[in-house]
């Protein structure tokens, strides 16, 4: 009873004019970073963090959480049109969902991608709901001790799960811990790598970092490689799908919202691990799975749903436990704390108009996206004709003014500038700067966590092990590293027994 | 300008360790506090010496990895030059000449060097998107943006 008053306390905070407006504003927005090939839901809500400092936290929380769905929604329109994923997430929705849209069926498949989006999302801001509060209540009871276990079991599991090389991820998430001890010691205040700067002593503008690794090296990479591309155009009518799609992709949604649900807690690219997940399982339990990527409706009814349905679970760490599970939620957790707000168990009891008026906000924009992304695809299909020449200078114009809008500091111009650079030679190399983000964000917390929880036990070190969720953490930890040694090991074993046979 | 990819990922492995080593230098100068109580060095210098040694793992893998010839990858396309230069120009004129000229400046090098335009169709593209986002930033959304010295 209790949750149902607070749901329509949210629903009275996201009703109101400015928050509507902003909430569409973000799906709007996030729907045409998602349709853009090259600007995914990370650069989308990087590029308009600096805009939001004006508003009031609660709007600006809920115009960029429309802008971290929406692009879910939006990346799909350009797999099955173009056969481009509009972001990583809508990858293996281009092999249906363009196969159908080649045989003149592109409405159908757009139209039951967007079913799957609204259901997936729409179920996964119930589970938000009703896990988010009795696990801040859990959360409330944990020491530091068992926090730095957390903390440290998120960054492995991150590590594991990252896109590339295990250790190359390792060597990002070090320098994300490193470039986080920057500026003043949390608890002595003493200067660490400040080299005499004041400027320094707050630490390097995450945002500006962030900015530059995702943004800025986002369009360097994408200037490399101008191409033009084929569309096809849908009509309005052509859209309706026939009973039998329909029937077809129900069960594919009802799993692909359970998949994507439980993927969304995972820290790493949960989003894009969900929808693979549910293409092998939907081919698996087909009885047609030899005509798997030749335009099967499940194909593309799972794995929509699935990375919609992560964005509601991926909320649940970021605001109960002020952990970014994926690297789009890191900039969400640092628009929460440049708004005041401090993400963790509190955040319930707190700032409930924050928390809730998001959850209801997030009903709503599901329903506005679904508005959106059926009879105005044509609208958004058109901004992939507008050449990448034109649309760059505009991107880079908005990055240049919101991030001087932060500090009206034009050193951080500079540095976005540096760190795209930056991000544009390691992702060439096949370093993957997601982790370093999550890192930087995570670094600072551990630090505390870490010798809070000694301090308090006097310098004892068995404080980490000590306490039910400390033993849980840690074991999970363990569990996990004897699980990708072994793997590893079988890997090592088979690759040279391959190559004696070879011999 | 083309490289090999593994030689890229030996510069940045060597790039690396010698941030690490950096790193675990100066922090060996800050107050280390006890392996029971840690001070302010001791996460720095653990994540240096972390650094040092990932870096080192990356460059053995790399040197070790044998394999057919490798594709070069492009690094630094004149587009990718032009707009970094163009970045750090905006930075160094943004608060010096105002936001309406740095901004033209800085749309109208990056469309003469990136879209097909010619130089005076680029000056009147910066110059409506100079209009459009002081309307949109200073006007609609209110930001400060440092005006021009000039008295036009």
């Amino acid at each position: 009873m209790e949750t149902i008053d607070f749901v329509m306390q949210g629903f009275a905070v996201a009703l109101r004019p400015e928050n509507l407006l902003f909430g569409f504003v973000g799906c709007l927005w996030g729907t045409i970073v998602g349709v853009i090939p090259g600007l995914g839901p990370l650069t989308g809500l990087t590029l308009l963090l600096p805009l939001t400092f004006k508003l009031d936290p609660t709007t600006a929380i809920i115009m960029l959480s429309g802008i971290f769905y929406g692009a879910m929604y939006g990346g799909s329109t350009t797999s099955i049109l173009v056969r481009i994923p509009g972001e990583a997430a809508s990858i293996i929705t281009c092999m249906d969902g363009y196969a159908m849209a080649r045989d003149g069926r592109a409405g159908p498949a757009l139209m039951i991608a967007a079913i799957g989006s609204f259901v997936g999302g729409t179920a996964s801001v119930i589970g938000l709901m009703l896990f988010a509060p009795p696990l801040a209540d859990l959360m409330l009871q944990v020491g530091p001790s068992a926090e730095f276990g957390l903390m440290l079991l998120a960054l492995l599991i991150l590590s594991f799960v990252s896109q590339g090389s295990p250790v190359k991820t390792a060597v990002m998430v070090l320098i994300g811990l490193a470039i986080a001890t920057i500026g003043l010691d949390p608890l002595t205040a003493y200067p660490r790598f400040t080299f005499g700067s004041v400027r320094l002593a707050d630490g390097i503008n995450f945002v500006a970092m962030a900015l530059g690794l995702f943004g800025v090296s986002e369009i360097l990479l994408n200037l490399e490689e101008i191409t033009k591309v084929h569309v096809i155009r849908p009509t309005l009518r052509s859209l309706t799908p026939r009973w039998k799609d329909l029937k077809d992709s129900a069960p594919a949604i009802g799993r692909g919202t359970v998949i994507g649900f439980v993927f969304g807690f995972i820290p790493g690219i949960s989003h894009v691990v969900s929808t693979f997940v549910s293409y092998a399982v939907e081919k698996r339990l087909s009885n047609e799975p030899e005509k798997f990527g030749t335009g099967k409706i499940e194909g593309v009814a799972g794995p929509e749903t699935a990375n919609n349905a992560t964005t509601g679970s991926a909320m649940i760490p970021l605001l109960v436990l002020g952990i970014p599970a994926i690297p789009a939620t890191s900039i969400l957790l640092s628009a929460l704390l440049i708004h005041g707000v401090q993400p963790g168990p509190q955040i319930v009891r707190d700032h409930p108009d924050v928390f809730w008026g998001l959850i209801a906000s997030m009903y709503i924009g599901n329903i506005m996206l679904l508005i959106l992304n059926l009879p105005l695809v044509g609208l958004f299909v058109n901004l992939l004709r507008v050449p990448y020449a034109y649309l760059a200078p505009g991107v880079l114009l908005v990055s240049v003014v919101g991030i001087y809008s932060v500090n009206a500091n034009t050193t951080e111009i500079a540095i976005m500038a540096v760190f795209g650079v930056i991000g544009y030679v390691l992702r060439k190399a096949s370093f993957d700067p997601a982790p370093l983000l999550l890192a930087i964000v995570l670094g600072d917390r551990m630090e505390i966590s870490l010798r809070r929880a000694l301090m308090i036990s006097d310098g004892d070190w068995w404080i980490l092990v000590q306490g039910a969720m400390s033993k849980i953490f840690l074991g999970a930890l363990l569990l996990l590293l004897v699980l990708q040694g072994s793997t590893w090991l079988l890997g090592f074993r088979r690759k040279n027994a391959a190559e004696i046979d070879k011999i | 300008m083309n490289v090999r990819p593994r030689r890229l990922e030996l510069t940045i492995a060597a790039i690396i360790f010698a941030l690490g080593a950096l790193m675990a230098g100066s922090a060996w100068h800050m107050p280390m506090g006890t392996t029971s109580l840690p001070g302010p060095g001791f996460l720095p210098l653990a994540i240096g010496i972390l650094l040092t040694a990932t870096s080192l793992t990356v460059a053995a893998r790399c040197a070790m990895a044998a394999g057919p010839a490798e594709e070069p990858t492009l690094l630094g396309h004149r587009f990718i030059v032009v707009t970094f230069a163009a970045l750090l120009g905006v930075a160094w004129l943004f608060e010096r000449v105002g936001f309406p000229i740095s901004i033209f400046l800085f749309m109208f090098v990056l469309l003469v060097a990136l879209s097909p335009l010619n130089w005076w169709r680029a000056a009147l593209s910066a110059a409506a998107a100079v209009a459009v986002s002081y309307v949109f930033f200073g006007v609609v959304l209110g930001l400060n943006l440092p005006r021009t010295p000039l008295p036009f």
